[in-house]
């Protein structure tokens, strides 16, 4: 129960956190930084994946969920 | 064997993240050198190190993964991976009070001994996997962008390749991005000593199954990015996977117990032949503080097999300095027990069930990681980072045979799991 009010939190908090959703070209500076991509950390997300994939049944949902090895 | 999967997906999903960033303009990986027009190519590198408590497994990973800019929007990526495992995992039997015995997978009459009480670990499991892919990143209009690829890997007994395509469409001045993508996997598997009968005796390791297994796999994701302000950024997938073949891993046995917990014998698990995998994701980032960025995500899962999941990720990314980071996670995960996941069987059970697998990574438990990541901008612009992880699983017990239950409950059916990993990255334009 507690966690399935996790999205819905976080989706009102984001969305509440945003006043002007319109960002002009010339407003992308911070948007631009590196520690601002959504993937900031590409080698060590492959790492993270590469470890939850082999010790968990869950998988995907950030990227493709199937395929893969005859391992899990 | 079974823990090789460094899978084609985590390449695609690099590859599509990449072309989602570019297109809503967010991506500016590259350090400023890149804009002099001479150095085009991009080297993203990375090493880990993984190794588990108790003996059990140890990983040394090396990763290279290198993109072209060819202008005009253009971009060529190769990614190289090497894998090399060793050390213990479990192959599925209860505990139990006497010494058991059982035969190497090899089939050639070798033979290891657990002591009573412990979990069973088969101590012969080492491999070497190496996967390559290719990307290629393109306009098709001044707001979509299609990416396409391949990839392969190659292990002892397992054998894969796979092809992806993924397009993106900035909307709304590149406020808002859709995108759709779609691959297509063919895994063989050729496991050490053939393919074992599912839910038969385990005989001293007779394989009549053959040699050679295969499955298919066929993904989609859909996503949407929005813009939150200048300082946010919020993203939804909906990932589907669809796997056909086989599901089994070759390796792995249950026990088959009388009520007092004394396995008579041991069957090969048997997994259903289809997998239908569903993920919702959401991601959210903000810029704080005018200096230091929040990260949260959470996960959905759900499965045709019965598994459900949640995880949770939040990170801080704390600029200490102009060009030094400290980046402080933790991460939450929940799973429930595959339908068909025992800890062990009944006698006279494995004649009557359809599946059965007592593989603890189908079975429920809850997991925490926390990491601490330092990164350093160099006066050079390149970039290097060392991270540092603790995991740890805390298993749950399901599954129990109600025949056998209180026998069975002298023992640590669902034991714990730690690891520790380190991993360095450099990254630099060339």
């Amino acid at each position: 129960m507690k966690l399935g009010l996790i999205p819905i939190l976080f989706l009102t908090a984001a969305l509440s956190a945003c006043s002007s959703v319109a960002v002009k070209p010339w407003q992308r500076g911070i948007l631009a930084r590196a520690d601002m991509q959504l993937d900031a950390h590409p080698i060590q997300s492959q790492f993270d994946d590469h470890i939850y994939f082999s010790k968990e049944a869950a998988s995907g949902g950030r990227g493709f969920g199937g395929g893969g090895c005859g391992c899990n | 064997m079974q823990l090789i999967e460094q899978r084609p997906e985590n390449r695609r999903r690099l590859h599509l993240a990449m072309a989602t960033l570019g297109l809503l303009g967010l991506a500016a990986e590259r350090p400023a050198a890149a804009d002099d027009g001479t150095k085009n190519w991009t080297f993203d590198s990375g090493l880990l190190y993984y190794k588990e408590g108790g003996g059990r497994v140890q990983a040394i990973e090396p990763v290279v993964n290198a993109a072209i800019d060819l202008g005009n929007d253009r971009t060529l990526t190769a990614g190289f991976v090497i894998d090399s495992l060793s050390g213990a995992t479990p192959n599925g039997a209860a505990p139990a009070a006497a010494p058991q015995t059982f035969a190497q997978p090899s089939g050639k009459g070798k033979t290891y001994t657990i002591a009573p009480g412990a979990t069973p670990l088969d101590h012969t499991f080492e491999d070497t996997r190496f996967a390559v892919d290719l990307g290629y990143l393109f306009p098709l209009s001044s707001n979509g962008h299609l990416g396409v690829g391949l990839s392969g890997s190659k292990e002892y007994d397992f054998t894969s390749v796979g092809a992806n395509t993924h397009y993106t469409l900035d909307l709304n001045q590149k406020n808002t991005t859709l995108s759709a993508g779609a691959a297509f996997e063919y895994d063989s598997s050729d496991p050490v000593g053939g393919i074992p009968l599912p839910l038969t005796m385990m005989v001293n390791a007779v394989k009549a199954g053959g040699s050679s297994k295969s499955k298919n796999v066929k993904d989609i994701l859909l996503g949407v990015t929005q813009v939150l302000g200048p300082r946010g950024l919020l993203q939804f997938n909906y990932s589907l996977s669809l796997s056909n073949g086989y599901e089994t891993d070759p390796y792995k046995i249950l026990s088959v117990v009388d009520s007092n917990a004394v396995p008579q014998y041991y069957v090969y698990e048997k997994r259903p032949d289809t997998r239908v995998k569903n993920a919702l994701f959401a991601e959210y980032k903000r810029f704080v503080f005018d200096r230091d960025v929040v990260d949260f995500s959470y996960r959905y899962f759900t499965d045709s097999w019965g598994v459900r999941a949640h995880t949770a990720d939040l990170s801080y990314r704390w600029n200490f300095a102009q060009r030094k980071s400290l980046e402080p996670s933790v991460r939450f995960y929940t799973q429930t027990a595959a339908d068909f996941y025992h800890a062990a069987l009944f006698t006279g059970q494995d004649a009557t069930v359809d599946n059965a697998s007592a593989d603890p990574r189908l079975g429920a438990f809850n997991a925490w990681t926390g990491g601490l990541r330092y990164g350093q901008v160099l006066a050079n612009g390149h970039e290097l980072s060392v991270r540092v992880e603790y995991y740890k699983q805390f298993g749950k017990v399901a599954g129990v045979p109600q025949q056998a239950a209180t026998a069975l409950s002298q023992f640590n059916l669902a034991p714990d799991l730690s690891a520790i990993n380190v991993s360095f990255g450099y990254r630099f334009n060339w």
